[in-house]
């Protein structure tokens, strides 16, 4: 675990998270040419691209939604309008911003469909199954994944979006200025203050019950 | 602790909890649901042809880039050929002639015309009556004159050396040759100002000058280009010499016949 956490201490020097890539990166190609192939006809390549982004994209996802359900359609909905997309795709800009560009899309239309959210995302259910038999230390963790947890949830759309695409996708500050279709500025500040919340609710001791 | 430490480290924590929080998976059918989008859509009927489009297409360019490069290449050798140099045929011609004559100089026709002027060519040519007279032109004008005639006559010039070589010296062929000697130099004379006159009439008064010929050996090969130099020289060398530069022309071309002066 201190070997985990180590490894994760330097990744998050550069603040991404690359939980989706395989370890080994060595012949690996860019996920464009992985689109440009699967335009091409190359199934297999399509394939491998989705199993690099499906897991960040679909967290994302659940924790922009709030709603596991509304989350999984606009899922497949974003990768259907990528698919069906592959014949006019182009390597203008990095896959990773196109494919959450079309996905933030697809949910902003959804909200504009159905103007009723759906309840909040619980993420509780599954960290409470686990807290009682954890020990003390785990338990400290525990609840402070079940604060920040919360505390994501309680931020402003446009924060926690911001956040997400930085921690969560791994983006730039540049690529989600690009995602949200805002100036760097504005997507920078918008991380800052969703870390800033997002700390105080770890930080206090004891969190809010 | 800094408020930048406190950021940093912050955040750190913050970006750690969240990826201990963030264990969510893609649920299956959810993965199997779109796969089978993407192989249904992924599947056309031109998948195949297209993949291999691209690097055809590419081998295609190569191939036609080499077959150029090789086609420009294989021009045959004789392709260009800069422009042959002037036949010098009455330069064959004419060195054949100045050969076997300077071999035959021993025989008797020979001497007669060369003797009528090598030997009376000074006087003559001191009187200035045959190049000279009355109608030697100027050197810069008719220069060019005296050319075009002069290729002119070149083109008359006496059958090949070895016919030349063979042939009997004949009374008649030496009359003839004398004949078109004299009508030359009527030519020449006919053409020629007053005023080129009076000057070489001058200068034949002069000394002749000393030994040497007047025109360069490579005039000399061509009885046209030594017509022209000799012509080109009247007026400003001494007649003697000028003679005997006309004495060696009718020695070494005695069958040069220029083209009628009279115009």
């Amino acid at each position: 675990m201190a070997d985990a956490e180590s490894l994760v201490a330097e990744s998050g020097l550069c603040s991404r998270s690359r939980v989706t890539y395989p370890a080994a990166m060595g012949h690996v190609p860019e996920d464009s040419a992985l689109m440009l192939r699967y335009r091409d006809g190359d199934i297999a390549a399509f394939e491998l691209l989705y199993s690099r982004h499906r897991d960040a994209l679909y967290r994302y996802l659940l924790r922009l939604c709030r709603n596991r359900d509304l989350a999984e359609d606009i899922f497949q909905e974003a990768w259907g309008k990528i698919v069906k997309s592959r014949a006019s795709y182009r390597a203008t800009a990095k896959f990773s911003t196109f494919l959450y560009r079309v996905a933030r899309n697809c949910f902003v239309d959804q909200l504009r469909r159905d103007r009723r959210h759906a309840h909040a995302y619980e993420l509780d259910e599954e960290l409470h199954a686990d807290g009682g038999a954890l020990p003390e230390s785990l338990a400290e963790r525990a609840l402070a994944k079940q604060r920040l947890s919360r505390a994501l949830m309680d931020l402003p759309d446009e924060q926690r979006d911001a956040f997400l695409l930085y921690e969560e996708a791994g983006l730039s500050v540049d690529q989600v200025a690009a995602v949200m279709g805002s100036k760097r500025e504005t997507a920078k500040s918008r991380i800052r203050y969703a870390t800033s919340k997002l700390r105080e609710a770890i930080g206090e001791p004891g969190g809010r019950e | 602790m800094s408020s930048d430490a406190n950021d940093r480290t912050r955040d750190q924590r913050v970006s750690e909890t969240y990826r201990r929080l963030a264990t969510e998976r893609t649920p299956p059918r959810l993965d199997r649901a779109v796969l089978r989008m993407a192989r249904k859509e992924g599947r056309t009927p031109y998948a195949a042809a297209r993949a291999w489009m691209r690097p055809f297409a590419w081998a295609a360019t190569i191939a036609l880039c080499l077959a150029i490069v090789l086609h420009l290449t294989e021009l045959p050798p004789d392709t260009i050929r800069f422009g042959a140099p002037v036949p010098a045929e009455p330069a064959p011609a004419a060195d054949a002639p100045r050969t076997t004559e300077r071999a035959e100089p021993t025989a008797a026709d020979e001497p007669a015309p060369r003797t009528e002027l090598p030997v009376a060519a000074p006087g003559k040519r001191q009187a200035g009556d045959d190049w000279r007279a009355g109608d030697a032109p100027a050197l810069a004008g008719k220069t060019a004159t005296f050319s075009q005639e002069s290729a002119r006559a070149d083109r008359r010039i006496a059958p090949p050396p070895e016919t030349r070589a063979t042939e009997p010296v004949n009374a008649d062929r030496e009359a003839a040759a004398a004949a078109d000697r004299s009508r030359r130099q009527h030519a020449l004379v006919d053409a020629a100002p007053q005023s080129a006159v009076l000057e070489s009439r001058s200068l034949a008064a002069g000394t002749a000058s000393g030994s040497g010929s007047l025109c360069p050996a490579e005039v000399r090969d061509s009885a046209a280009l030594w017509h022209d130099c000799i012509e080109s020289l009247r007026g400003s060398v001494p007649g003697d010499r000028l003679a005997q530069e006309i004495a060696e022309f009718d020695a070494a071309y005695p069958d040069f016949v220029a083209e009628s002066r009279a115009r």
